[in-house]
């Protein structure tokens, strides 16, 4: 099970939980298979994110990095985000991004 | 003695009032029978502004098939909110354009604002908000203040960046230590001077504390987290080198899944230099802060 964003998802994805709106309306039901149909309407009542059956595959692709330039982008990303909680999955996503940001530029 | 604020906010308002041809603009725009032939005369105050909504309706940016020749179009092209934000942007930039170099680059600046102005509108328009031009708006000015610091207390401003590069503390934090006040307070006086809307005065002066404001909560959380996405991509600079505090209560009011992030940078990349052209007019330099009789 995974929960994924809608722009991830794809055309014969199956459903592993009910997709409901703002208001807790069930628009469809756990173990449908997704349509081309189905993402359109997702678009339209502004559905975000929906939980998929089996495991999904992490698109990104990671760089291969020197081990010294990871530790380097790590303790000048903790400086960065030292007033922030780093277990939250928002900073987590930015202070990853900074981190890698900070390793493209060095290599390129 | 420090200045206290409120002595800095009658220093501003002195060599600043907002200028009157985004009041007039303003109050077209609020207006429900405003014609573009009116907005059009307002315009025609501003020349250099004028000249410059031309050549954005003939950019890239809008790809319109034929050209646009009159600024009756252009207006059309651009649309109208579009227009206000732009009229709001060019006057701000005119009242702060002679900050010195060595305490911060100006374009440096406007590139922070606006990456936070962006990011601001996207997290609005995933929440399906209305008015999300508003948004874009109080990403522009929520930093307003600094600018206002630049000016009128410069040697305690550039005291405050040093000191908290020392000791890394967030700017905004040894700027009250130095001062007794924040740039976000400082801000918040100035807009409320220009008697600009509340949901704007509120962003500004609570985007480090978004819950403090009494009623914009969601609204300014949305500044307050745009504002930690600006610096986190790095985008420009308000001064700020540290990422500041993300209030989680915040990000739970906004009500949006946490993955979004990703996608709010995503989205941001795509539009973060069509929106530098839009505010700066890149490919003009001068060209913002050319014609200063508008005030």
């Amino acid at each position: 099970m995974a929960k994924i964003l809608l722009d991830n998802v794809e055309i014969g994805m199956e459903l592993d939980a009910d997709v409901v709106d703002r208001q807790g309306r069930v628009l469809l039901k756990s173990g449908v298979i997704l349509s081309e149909k189905h993402l359109r309407v997702f678009n339209t009542w502004g559905i975000l994110e929906v939980e998929i059956k089996g495991d999904v595959d992490a698109k990104e692709t990671k760089k291969h990095y020197s081990p010294e330039l990871i530790e380097e982008a790590n303790q000048l990303a903790k400086i960065h985000f030292k007033h922030n909680d780093l277990n939250h999955p928002v900073i987590k996503s930015l202070f990853d991004y900074w981190q890698n940001h900070y390793m493209e530029n060095k290599v390129s | 003695m420090a200045r206290s604020a409120e002595h800095i906010i009658q220093g501003t308002l002195q060599v600043a009032s907002l200028p009157t041809i985004y009041i007039k603009i303003d109050e077209a725009l609020n207006s429900a029978n405003c014609s573009n032939q009116y907005l059009v005369d307002i315009l025609s105050e501003d020349t250099a502004l004028s000249a410059r909504l031309l050549r954005l309706a003939n950019s890239a940016m809008f790809n319109f098939p034929s050209k646009i020749d009159s600024v009756s179009q252009a207006i059309t092209i651009i649309g109208t909110q579009q227009l206000r934000a732009l009229v709001l942007a060019s006057s701000v930039m005119k009242l702060f354009k002679d900050i010195p170099e060595e305490l911060i680059n100006m374009e440096m600046f406007w590139r922070h604002s606006i990456a936070c102005a962006v990011s601001a509108r996207i997290i609005a328009s995933l929440r399906r908000a209305a008015n999300v031009e508003y948004f874009f708006l109080a990403g522009l000015l929520h930093d307003i203040g600094r600018l206002i610091m630049f000016k009128e207390v410069p040697n305690e401003i550039s005291t405050a960046m040093q000191q908290a590069k020392q000791t890394q503390q967030l700017l905004f934090k040894t700027e009250k230590e130095i001062l007794g006040f924040d740039h976000a307070k400082l801000g918040g006086m100035l807009l409320k001077e220009w008697k600009l809307p509340a949901q704007l005065i509120d962003s500004t002066a609570y985007h480090h504390y978004p819950r403090r404001s009494a009623d914009f909560k969601d609204e300014v959380a949305v500044i307050h987290i745009a504002d930690i996405i600006a610096n986190s991509l790095q985008l420009g600079s308000s001064g700020e080198h540290l990422i500041p505090t993300l209030d989680n209560q915040a990000w739970d009011c906004i009500g949006l899944p946490d993955a979004i992030v990703t996608t709010v940078i995503d989205e941001l990349h795509k539009q973060y230099t069509i929106a530098v052209d839009f505010v700066l007019g890149t490919s003009e330099p001068d060209e913002t802060i050319a014609n200063s009789g508008a005030a």
